[in-house]
């Protein structure tokens, strides 16, 4: 082909492609007659090749009816290309690749198993005598066999060589095939990418994070060999089957020591910018500089990966789409990425990430290196936190941030648990919320957010004490933390009424704590102050009151004088209620006070014994909160408060209806609760009273083990749900089941509370009762008079001083001794009545045992009349269909 | 010491030298995208190679048309070089230390095709340079007509008459391979 004749080709084919089909041929023909002339034959145009004007007419006219042909012979379009990416295709598949019985050094290759960067990977084994000692062999590609791909290459060896990390797979040894294609031989690694792990083995929050603190301390200990991994993605994250990570391939790794870089580095720079992955850092999209900070990213996209089972930009398939993420588009956070997972599995992390670990991914993938963990230390520590409920480092400062953080780590090791803290942080709490709510009365509203402004900086002030990391890495016990409240507060410059509160409030927590010594000192330091207040002609302000006389009723109540507390939270619901004090508060605090008030008043009017009315408080709190659309967080209290008040008055049935609503608040939580096995314990007790024994069995032993899992074996909660459970033994009479647990109590108890207590006294009592129920009455008698012994020399003026004595009257009674018997109920029932505790069911015990005595000595008539009256009483207090009565008829029959 | 071309690059102002890049990253996409999703590790790979090629070689790259036009041309050269390999690769003999085998190939036709589609470009080369530059980067790059205008500094309509001529008479000088592929 000549360029002129090509010329009039094209020319004369673009004209006739754009004319029908039909019309095609004669248009060619009548152009091949116009543009091919005699003249243009005579200029020698198309060289030798065409010298007759015809045959040139012809010959073009055929090259162009071809062309025109092949351009409507669409099938073959698709082909070229076809053909090219084909030729890619195979391009990109072969390589170098060593086969199965190739030998390397000592080592049979085995399999290729896999691609990654510039080389093949295969596995080899070196046949021993006792075991094969297995290796991956990595072999550059053939055509990256050039020099600044084997530099690198060689690099990869030589950082290798410099990292010896349990959890970075190791370099055994390297070189050269035929004297140019270097090889690198690794430990051999059988395991699994960490997210393939994660999925595979369902692996919950907190096993993921441990096996990504692995990869921490990796990337931790390269960094501080000055070594940038720059590819950190879960195929380089492999897990064994024993749950080791081992970190491969550092092929694009650097090493951030200036001495080492050169030409070769740059170029790694450059390439890294036109491979962009989807964990690829900002900076490494802009080919700025690589730094630590970069694998800080790197391993944020792990985590997010590993906590959601999706890659960062899972859906970004488009390159420049891609970069666009990387570059300016912030990542949706894990929490949401689980949530809106297809997998319920995946749904429920959702609540667990949610908060810190949302904030610890986000953190690590900031677009500016700058605002990233500064290096990965400072990561791990925020794992650690986090596993270890401390406050993150990534977390700004907020009073209620820290309060649950030291709740949640400290639940389960000191005695104290949650409980008062929440009481702390309620009150201040309840403050804030004040502050801002109070929009008519402006004075008292800057007042009021004065008051939390100071109550906040106070309380941060103690919380920052309480964490380890600023407090020379020892965790301050909870009392530490209120004694370290106490003394701020004896030096702190404020107001009167501040200081009043914050005296309150703390008293209110030592009454949680039971320490009513300290109570009590702060109580009446408290007091002095209001003394001065209203000296001055002052007015207390409503919340003032409010705590002041909540913590005074919880020292009456604490203190057993329980007619005197009842008095004083009756007058305080009652000064609460005045138009002048209620306006105070805001409307939602209106309700919650209200309701707390009222809570508290049935909880000492159930003490007293009244449980009518308790029933009737506990009620209206309840009523009133369901109403309103305050949320309580302490609900379940209510529930429980008023369940076990109506359980007292028979009414099983409505008992039974709101433990269980106790009962699902507290498993809405995302963590289990010593609520939530006090509401089973509550439940089995219900039940127990139902006659419902076996059902009784799982939700006591239920409630056990997850107060054993909160707070462990020896506290006192764990103590309490043991006693439920041997009690469920005992009336199934399983009598031994019942000793067994009581044993374990009574050593468990010695050991926390020492021999001379109450509490050890009780199971002591539980021990001779069962022996007694056994029919062993020497071991029992035994028990019956340590019990005594140690009730008299802790609590000689309890009612409980009755059970003993009940105890060893229907000893002798069994033992035919009826006048020491007789001795014995009596006083028990003295004891009773000196109490004014007519009603108890321990009087009604002890009158109908004696009346059994009276007949055994020939006072049958007034014998008769006391066990009558003792069955009345007992149908009264438990009902007629009760397992206690019928437990009481079979003990008197016994007798 | 760097080479030329990779200073070339460096000396160039910053956006340039990523646009450059997200350029050649580009070329290997839509090349591979084609049909299987799986195919963009290996044009990351192709990618790869073409820049480390191109940075092997004393090039001065003065503009991004050049840079692209270089990328296609490199992935031709690289593309024919290797279908050659194939072709010939069975009578090769075998280093002695280990053995270096080649993947099992189920595409010699395409090696064959693609040796003659590119002596047919140089064919029409040597009677349409211009033509043939535009068909390459048609093939090799995958930009769009009106890409390769630009980058080449033609108009469209040129640009598209050269490309349909060239086309066609390649499918042309091309349909005897075709129609034995048909008959296989």
């Amino acid at each position: 082909m000549n360029a002129k004749k090509w010329q009039i080709i094209k020319i004369i084919f673009n004209q006739a492609s754009e004319k029908p089909r039909d019309e095609q041929a004669e248009f060619v023909a009548q152009k091949c007659k116009e543009v091919i002339t005699n003249e243009l034959i005579n200029e020698n145009t198309f060289d030798d090749d065409l010298v007759d004007v015809d045959d040139a007419r012809n010959n073009i006219y055929r090259e162009v009816m071809a062309m025109l042909a092949a351009e409507n012979d669409q099938a073959n379009d698709v082909r070229l290309t076809e053909i090219v990416s084909a030729n890619a295709e195979t391009l990109s598949e072969s390589s170098v690749s060593l086969q199965a019985g190739d030998k390397v050094e000592q080592f049979t290759i085995v399999s290729c198993i896999g691609e990654g960067g510039m080389g093949r990977v295969y596995s080899a084994k070196r046949s021993g005598e006792d075991f094969d000692q297995w290796v991956a062999i990595k072999v550059i590609h053939q055509r990256y066999l050039n020099h600044d791909s084997v530099l690198r290459f060689k690099q990869e060896r030589q950082i290798l060589a410099s990292l010896q990390h349990k959890n970075i797979a190791s370099l055994i040894g390297g070189g050269e095939m035929n004297a140019s294609i270097p090889y690198i031989i690794l430990e051999f690694v059988d395991g699994i990418p960490i997210t393939d792990y994660c999925q595979q083995h369902q692996l919950d929050v907190e096993q993921r994070l441990s096996l990504f603190q692995q990869v921490l301390s990796a990337i931790d200990y390269a960094h501080q060999n000055l070594v940038v991994h720059r590819d950190i993605k879960p195929s380089n994250v492999l897990v064994t089957a024993t749950g080791d990570v081992k970190l491969l391939d550092f092929g694009i790794a650097k090493l951030i020591n200036p001495a080492h870089q050169g030409s070769t580095s740059d170029l790694t720079q450059e390439q890294m910018r036109v491979l962009t992955p989807g964990n690829a850092s900002p900076e490494q999209v802009l080919g700025a500089q690589i730094t630590t900070r970069s694998d800080v990213y790197g391993l944020g996209t792990l985590l997010m990966h590993v906590l959601t089972g999706e890659s960062i930009y899972e859906n970004t398939t488009d390159a420049r789409e891609l970069e666009d993420s990387i570059l300016n588009k912030t990542p949706i956070k894990p929490s949401v990425v689980c949530k809106r997972s297809q997998h319920l599995v995946t749904q429920q992390r959702a609540k667990k990430i949610k908060g810190d670990l949302d904030i610890i991914v986000m953190k690590a993938l900031q677009k500016s290196p700058d605002r990233r963990y500064s290096n990965v230390a400072q990561f791990a520590e925020d794992i650690h936190r986090y596993t270890h409920c401390y406050p993150i480092l990534a977390k700004p400062d907020s009073l209620s941030y820290k309060v649950k953080k030291y709740v949640q780590r400290n639940t389960a090791t000191t005695l104290v648990g949650s409980i008062f803290l929440c009481s702390l942080i309620g009150f201040s709490a309840v403050i804030f919320r004040q502050s801002g709510q109070i929009e008519q009365q402006r004075d008292r509203a800057i007042a009021q957010a004065e008051v939390a402004q100071q109550t906040s900086d106070f309380m941060l002030g103690i919380f920052d004490a309480a964490d380890p990391y600023k407090n020379n890495g020892k965790e301050l016990s909870t009392k530490q933390l209120l004694n370290l409240a106490i003394d701020e507060l004896q030096t702190m410059e404020t107001q009167d009424q501040i200081k009043v509160q914050l005296l309150a409030s703390l008293a209110l927590v030592f009454n949680t704590l039971e320490d009513f010594k300290t109570s009590e000192k702060l109580v009446s330091q408290a007091s002095q102050i209001v003394e001065k207040i209203t000296a001055g002609d002052a007015e207390l302000s409503g919340q003032t009151l409010v705590i002041m006389g909540r913590a005074r009723g919880q020292l009456l109540f604490a203190n057993d004088d329980y007619k005197a507390a009842q008095n004083l939270f009756r007058e305080l619901i009652d000064q609460f209620k005045q138009p002048a004090v209620f306006k105070q508060f805001s409307p939602n605090q209106q309700v919650l006070v209200e309701a707390k008030l009222m809570f508290e008043l049935a909880t000492v009017l159930s003490y007293e014994g009244n449980e009518k009315e308790a029933v009737e408080y506990s009620r209206n709190a309840i009523d009133l909160l369901e109403n309103s659309a305050v949320i309580e967080k302490d609900m379940a209290a209510y529930y429980v408060g008023y369940a076990h008040s109506l359980r007292r008055i028979g009414r099983l049935d409505l008992s039974e209806q709101n433990l269980r609503k106790a009962i699902a608040l507290e498993r809405q939580k995302p963590n289990l609760t010593l609520d939530l096995g006090y509401s089973l314990n509550q439940l089995a007790s219900t039940l127990i009273r139902m006659g419902r024994l076996e059902e009784a069995l799982v939700s006591a032993q239920e409630g056990l083990e997850i107060r054993r899992n909160i707070v462990g074996n020896k506290h006192v909660e764990t103590l309490a749900s043991q006693g439920i459970v041997a009690r469920v033994h005992k009336y199934l009479r399983q009598f031994d089941n019942a000793l067994e647990i009581h044993q374990e109590r009574a050593v468990a108890i010695e050991e926390v509370y020492g021999r001379e207590h109450s509490y050890y006294a009780g199971v002591v009592l539980s021990i001779a009762d069962l022996y007694l129920s056994k029919s062993d009455l020497v071991v029992s008698q035994q028990y019956f008079e340590e019990g005594l012994r140690l009730f008299l020399k802790t609590t000689p003026n309890h009612f409980r001083l009755a059970i003993p004595y009940i105890g060893l009257g229907r000893i002798k009674y069994k033992q035919g001794d009826y006048q020491a018997a007789i001795t014995h109920f009596k006083t028990a029932i003295e004891i009773m009545e000196n109490l004014d505790m007519y009603n108890h069911s321990f009087r009604a015990e002890a009158l109908g045992f004696y009346g059994n005595a009276l007949i055994q000595t020939s006072q049958a008539e007034q014998g008769e009349k006391l066990k009558e009256e003792a069955t009345q009483m007992f149908m009264r207090i438990y009902g007629e269909q009760s397992i206690q009565l019928s437990a009481f008829l079979l003990k008197l029959e016994d007798n | 010491m760097q080479d030329p071309f990779t200073q070339a690059i460096q000396d160039l102002p910053a956006h340039m030298q990523s646009a450059l890049l997200a350029e050649l990253n580009q070329i290997a996409h839509r090349y591979m995208l084609a049909e299987h999703a799986g195919h963009t590790l290996q044009a990351t790979a192709l990618v790869n190679e073409v820049y480390v090629n191109m940075a092997g070689k004393n090039i001065n790259v003065d503009s991004k048309s050049h840079f692209i036009a270089l990328a296609a041309q490199n992935m031709r050269r690289i593309l024919v070089d290797h279908a050659r390999a194939k072709t010939s690769a069975k009578r090769g003999n075998r280093p002695i230390m280990v053995t270096l085998a080649e993947a099992i190939n189920q595409a010699d036709n395409h090696n064959i095709d693609l040796i003659y589609l590119d002596k047919l470009l140089i064919q029409l080369s040597n009677f349409d340079q211009r033509a043939a530059q535009i068909f390459e980067l048609k093939l090799f790059s995958s930009l769009t007509n009106d890409e390769i205008a630009k980058v080449l500094a033609l108009s469209n309509a040129t640009v598209e008459r050269d490309l349909k001529a060239a086309k066609a008479w390649l499918k042309h000088q091309m349909q005897s391979t075709f129609d034995e592929d048909e008959s296989r």
